[in-house]
């Protein structure tokens, strides 16, 4: 008994004194865990998220609009990014008496969902669209031209409406050659150089036309009910 | 060496020996090795994604949410003694919850999930430098910020460079670096927070953990998988370019990786690189096993 009280003792001073030293990583495993609603649900963190989804639940749920097929983003381009630079184009084309030499021009980059077939609702365009970002006109110089169309080049692809790249160039549907500017319809973001849009630092003039993107894109899908959609590709880089 | 282990083996049989071994938190003593265990969970680019996608969904029909997020990260708490649960950043913007409650919930959600720490990803200062100020009073974890100097901002004295985790006796060294916000967040949202080149920063940061004895290294960032333009940071050159760091957990490029990516860093070490996805779409877990002294650079960190 009195061996064992011995051992017992030198084991705990052995231990003590090893737990006191280092340790180093020699294997590692990984796995990485689909979240899914198969899995149970956790009680607390619903009553925590419960009154929070109500307050948003009547406004978000309301259906506005009908999409007639999936839509996605892509890269050089895709309907959705049609879409999404229409809007801008069917909201101020006559407002702003959008003729020759105008183009819209968004971002991939800022469209942040896609659209199911089927009913659209408030909820779905504040996911496409939740930045706070205001619309804004930019009046260009042509000589900035080729500096977005490098742009469009590198990037692979934004979303345009109202022109065409062809062959690396832009070319405004409604095109007036002698003009020496040309103007943008874009969001405040872009316009203050987001995304390295460093070309407009060559803009004449910015005019915030104080609406918000997603307002936008809201009355758009309203206008529109079921969405017009453009299935050709805007963007050719080469 | 052996004589201890032997030593120790003849103990067991001695009534009283088991149960001492247990207390001091061996997992294989049986076995003769002093290994020990951790598990870190970890989350990137939740961007408020608090309910799961609709059923509907045409691509992650059912997938994510929050509650089944707690549910994964409960059940592993039960089965794992040591666990971690971080965050790499973009918390915020994507959902209505955000634009309509400025990210307080987010918060709430991830103080009632247990995070242990978090970095900051560029939509994190979609609020403004106040907003994030104001949501993060919620919060009971650390934000981890190592390139970002905050000092002529209200979010001074709010986040830092890093923080060390013991647990049951493994010392984790958890920094964080964030990605370069010119060009990517409005000038008015991050006033005047200054961004640092986060290559150099890392190194000082593994210098200052390896000194207070971390066993671990761990960073956050949300600096992005890989570009093709070679010269821009992100994980890939991090990890190659640095030393001492074991784990990278990324975000930013929202990159589904099913494993980590193992790669050299400067000294020929492995250095991991994990990321999973966005929206909460998935949970990563990496378990380590950790063995008693030092490595000598005979043992990579090797796959199980």
């Amino acid at each position: 008994m009195k061996r064992t009280t011995i051992y017992l003792f030198i084991v705990l001073v052995g231990a003590g004194v090893t737990a006191c030293s280092s340790f180093f990583p020699s294997k590692w495993n990984s796995d990485t865990v689909a979240v899914e609603n198969s899995q149970s649900s956790v009680s607390a963190i619903d009553s925590l998220v419960f009154p929070y989804r109500e307050g948003l639940k009547d406004e978000m749920n309301e259906v506005i609009g009908y999409c007639p097929q999936d839509l996605e983003k892509a890269r050089p381009c895709s309907p959705l990014n049609n879409w999404a630079a229409d809007a801008l184009y069917f909201e101020y084309k006559e407002k702003l008496d959008m003729n020759s030499n105008c183009l819209v021009l968004l971002n991939v980059g800022g469209l942040r969902s896609r659209f199911n077939k089927g009913r659209l609702s408030v909820g779905d365009i504040y996911s496409f669209m939740p930045f706070d970002n205001i619309v804004v006109v930019v009046r260009m110089p042509m000589s900035a031209l080729p500096d977005i169309e490098r742009y469009l080049v590198a990037s692979g692809g934004e979303p345009i409406a109202n022109a065409r790249l062809i062959g690396g160039k832009l070319i405004f549907s409604e095109q007036n050659t002698d003009a020496d500017e040309f103007i943008i319809l874009t969001s405040d973001y872009l316009a203050n150089g987001g995304d390295k849009m460093t070309f407009f630092e060559k803009s004449l003039e910015k005019t915030d036309l104080g609406d918000l993107l997603r307002d936008v894109f809201l009355n758009q899908v309203k206008a529109q009910d079921t969405l017009k959609i453009d299935n050709t590709c805007r963007i050719h880089v080469d | 060496m052996w004589t201890k282990r032997k030593f120790l083996g003849d103990t067991l049989y001695l009534s009283g020996g088991v149960i001492v071994a247990t207390q001091l938190g061996y997992t294989t003593l049986l076995g003769g090795k002093k290994e020990r265990k951790l598990t870190i969970l970890h989350t990137n680019d939740t961007h408020s994604h608090i309910d799961p996608f609709p059923v509907d969904d045409s691509k992650y029909p059912g997938r994510g949410g929050v509650s089944h997020r707690a549910n994964l990260i409960n059940n592993i708490r039960l089965q794992e003694e040591n666990v971690l649960l971080l965050d790499a950043g973009d918390i915020f913007q994507g959902t209505p919850y955000f634009n309509k409650y400025g990210g307080v919930l987010e918060m709430k959600v991830m103080k009632a999930l247990g995070y242990d720490a978090s970095t900051m990803g560029n939509h994190d200062f979609d609020g403004g430098m106040e907003g994030f100020k104001t949501a993060q009073e919620y919060a009971d974890f650390s934000f981890l910020c190592a390139n970002y100097d905050f000092s002529n901002t209200v979010l001074t004295g709010l986040t830092k460079p890093h923080h060390i985790f013991n647990k049951g006796g493994i010392k984790i060294g958890v920094f964080g670096v964030g990605v370069e916000l010119d060009g990517l967040v409005p000038k008015i949202k991050y006033e005047d927070t200054e961004y640092i080149d986060p290559i150099a920063i890392a190194q000082e940061q593994v210098e200052q953990l390896q000194k207070a004895k971390c066993d671990l290294i761990v960073c956050l960032s949300h600096l992005g998988y890989a570009y093709d333009n070679a010269l821009k940071v992100s994980d890939y050159k991090l990890a190659q370019e640095t030393k001492g760091i074991h784990l990278i957990i990324g975000g930013h490029t929202h990159t589904f990786l099913s494993e980590p990516t193992v790669l050299k860093n400067s000294e020929g070490d492995n250095v991991l690189v994990n990321q999973v996805g966005w929206a909460g779409l998935n949970l990563g877990r990496i378990d380590f096993v950790f063995e008693k002294g030092k490595n000598k650079g005979e043992g990579q960190l090797i796959e199980i």
